[in-house]
């Protein structure tokens, strides 16, 4: 893993470095402020890949974790505002969940940055998209995630 | 690409080009030939609007000749289309679970200028559907009878409102109210806007309208059961069938019914809350007690007497925003309808008693009702005075009521004297509108109110409960009707179903890994997951009737024993493992 790790951050791979970003978004609300910045054409970069989940409240460590070990440079988990959530607290608890996987992050060596959470209403389509500018502006900073795809 | 597949399936991937929404972006012709590639697909085919009658017809034909085991359609939204794209797919035989929609539309085709860059994500999201579609199960929904009756909680105008229109249309209703006498907070004012007539001018045609008739065609329909003076203590049960239990005068009643309606109204903001306004004082009244003694004067003639000596007043000043839109000591929500009946009340004065000064002290008149325009100018044109300012402070001084306040237009402080001061209280949310949230799962805003739901979704989404007038927030009396025949029309649609059915996306148990635990009963808001003794183990069990699926439990299981069906952990990692392989190809 080191030799990859060496050859990840070495040459001119640093300057291409496209990132590659999960985001796991809710379907009631923050799923359809990705929609809604679709029919508005709010840009943002294409290495975002969304995947859908009924509620945030569904979203394991596990599944953070694996997209990392996977390959992903940033995991980005989406929900409905936070006393919003359609089913009452599912976004509370995957607050909660966030927290403590970018502690795992942080321990690891990852950096807890590579993670983040973000509530949304349906209508925050603009907001939708600079979050996830903002976001893989962050990610490129970081680099690299150094497990790199392993598998 | 390796994929975690156990046995081969066979899928059928359906691309739509959307009549070049999606091609003008996205290179089709190297879709295709990436999508022949991934693993299980048999079948590529391109369509110009699968949403389309056209478009499902050739899908169910399609998958009707090709048995597929899973359908990928990489097109539009599933949020817009997909139980219509689906509903092609199901029409060719295939379980609707066995659907995935691969959305190339908004969130890849329509965000990404660069052709090449869309091409690519879309190879991306369609790798991630079609490794997902390989691991997709066929699930039943789980059918549920609808029991053929309503509670309604409640009986003020929406409540009787929606119990009469349920009843009409042919269905038990037990009508529940607190107090020992329908009507509610309507039946208490003596005039309503816009007709600045009898309090309840919505509900009947003015001509006709005398206030029993209404409660007594309530008490009088065979299909309502009145229970007055009850209050329903216990709800249980889901969506189509819960059992109730009531305290009656007659001791505890045991109902079930198919559908709930909550009319359980708001309560008005006590005054003596704040300090500064001496509500303490007789001749300091809120706008509810003005209205007692207008109604009292109705019916016993007489006159508008102060309450401190029997004077009738020369001088009245209404203060509006009483405990409402105030973060600090009251409410920081507007109560819609002070604006509107202060200004009836300051004209019903005026008309009868013209030398008396009326005043009313406002922040900004809110009216946001076809005709306020009109009744305001009236008002104007009576000579009712209007003050802009918030009036500081309210006291005695020799006897009399002072005001302290504030002329903004004028740029003028003021201490006037006042013969009666009528506050104009606002609705706040009612404490047991709370509990009976709670009890239901029913989400409150920020203010306490029950929180309005999406109109947009179906009366089984809201699992047959239904709200309706002042417990979703304040409202005017007509409109508080509307809101009670919505709710009521809603109430009839899954009534007259008569049965209906429950997704099959919930959670279920691998009753070895179970160790009885408690978490996901823990974690369950909707009291769907709990734990059970079998085979003298504890383990989790389900009710698919109240499970919602949103997942919260799995989450939440350290031993991965409770997961959720068309969500599972085999359903979701192969989906993020394929999207992010992709990429590594291209890379490498
Ligand atoms: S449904 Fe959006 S966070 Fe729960």
């Amino acid at each position: 893993m080191i030799l990859m790790l060496l050859r990840r951050l070495g040459g001119g791979r640093l300057t291409e470095f496209e990132p590659k970003i999960i985001a796991f978004s809710c379907n009631w609300c923050s799923y359809t402020s990705a929609d809604l910045a679709g029919i508005n054409r709010y840009k943002y970069p294409s290495c975002v890949n969304i995947i859908r989940f009924m509620c945030s409240g569904r979203i394991e460590p596990e599944f953070i974790m694996k997209a990392f070990e996977y390959g992903a440079d940033g995991v980005m988990v989406t929900g409905c505002k936070l006393d919003d959530c359609h089913y009452i607290s599912g976004n509370l608890r995957a607050k909660e969940r966030i927290e403590t996987t970018q502690q795992i992050l942080d321990m690891l060596g990852l950096g807890s940055g590579r993670l983040r959470g973000e509530w949304l209403s349906a209508s925050e389509a603009e907001k939708f998209a600079q979050t996830m500018n903002e976001f893989v502006e962050q990610i490129k900073a970081l680099g690299p995630n150094p497990l790199g795809s392993s598998k | 690409m390796v994929l975690d597949q156990k046995k081969e399936k066979k899928v059928g991937l359906f691309i739509c080009s959307c009549y070049d929404n999606i091609t003008d972006k996205i290179d089709f012709d190297e879709i295709i030939k990436f999508a022949e590639a991934l693993p299980g697909v048999e079948v590529v085919k391109k369509h110009d609007s699968l949403c389309s009658v056209s478009g499902q017809k050739f899908l169910s034909e399609e998958c009707e000749k090709e048995n597929f085991d899973a359908v990928v359609v990489a097109a539009c939204t599933p949020k817009i289309y997909e139980s219509t794209i689906g509903g092609g797919v199901v029409e060719g035989g295939l379980n609707k679970y066995q659907y995935e929609q691969a959305n190339i539309r908004e969130q890849c085709a329509w965000i990404h200028e660069d052709k090449n860059e869309a091409t690519q994500k879309a190879k991306r999201i369609i790798a991630g559907s079609v490794a997902r579609a390989n691991t997709l199960e066929a699930l039943e929904d789980t059918k549920v009878d609808i029991i053929p009756s309503t509670l309604v909680i409640g009986g003020g105008v929406a409540g009787m409102q929606a119990a009469l229109d349920i009843a009409n249309a042919g269905y038990q209703v037990y009508l529940v109210e607190k107090t020992e006498k329908l009507g509610g907070r309507a039946y208490e004012l003596s005039m309503t806007f816009p007709t600045h007539n009898c309090g309840i001018c919505c509900i009947q045609s003015c001509k006709s309208c005398v206030l029993t008739p209404k409660i007594e065609d309530v008490n009088q329909h065979d299909k309502i059961e009145v229970l007055l003076s009850s209050e329903v203590t216990e709800i249980t049960g889901g969506l189509g069938n819960r059992h109730v239990k009531i305290k009656t005068p007659d001791g505890e009643k045991e109902i079930d019914v198919g559908t709930i309606i909550i009319a359980t109204g708001s309560q008005i903001f006590d005054p003596s809350k704040l300090k500064e306004y001496s509500y303490d004082h007789k001749n300091v009244i809120s706008t509810i007690e003005l209205e007692r003694m207008i109604m009292a004067q109705r019916d016993k003639g007489g006159k508008l007497h102060r309450p401190s000596d029997g004077k009738i007043p020369k001088t009245v000043n209404f203060i509006q925003c009483v405990g409402s839109r105030d973060a600090n000591k009251g409410n920081p929500h507007c109560s819609l309808v002070c604006c509107t009946y202060a200004i009836g009340q300051a004209m019903e004065i005026k008309k009868r008693y013209p030398g008396t000064e009326v005043y009313i002290h406002y922040m900004d008149l809110r009216g946001p009702y076809r005709g306020f325009e009109e009744f305001y100018e009236e008002a104007k044109a009576a000579g009712v005075n209007f003050v802009r300012g918030r009036v500081g402070e309210i006291f005695e001084k020799e006897g009399k009521v002072i005001l302290r306040c504030e002329d903004v237009d004028a740029g003028t402080p003021l201490e006037i004297e006042s013969d009666l001061v009528v506050l104009s209280v606002g609705q706040e949310a009612r404490d047991a509108t709370t509990k009976l949230a709670e009890t239901l799962h029913l989400p409150l805003d920020i203010d306490g109110f029950i929180k309005y739901m999406n109109p947009m979704l179906t009366p089984e989404e809201r699992r047959g409960i239904f709200i309706a007038g002042c417990a979703q927030g304040p409202k005017g009396i007509r409109y508080s009707i509307e809101d009670a025949r919505l709710s009521a029309s809603n109430a009839i649609k899954l009534l007259q179903k008569g049965s209906t059915y429950i997704g099959g996306g919930v959670a279920v148990v691998d009753e070895e890994m179970c160790v009885g635990c408690g978490k996901c009963a823990e974690n369950c808001e909707f009291n769907a997951a709990v734990i059970v003794v079998k085979d003298g183990r504890k383990v989790s069990h389900v009710d698919p009737i109240l499970c919602q699926g949103d997942g919260k439990c799995s989450a939440g299981c350290c031993n991965k024993a409770i997961s959720i069906r068309h969500f599972k952990r085999e359903q979701i990692l192969p989906m993020i493992k394929a999207i992010l392989e992709y990429k590594m190809e291209v890379e490498g």
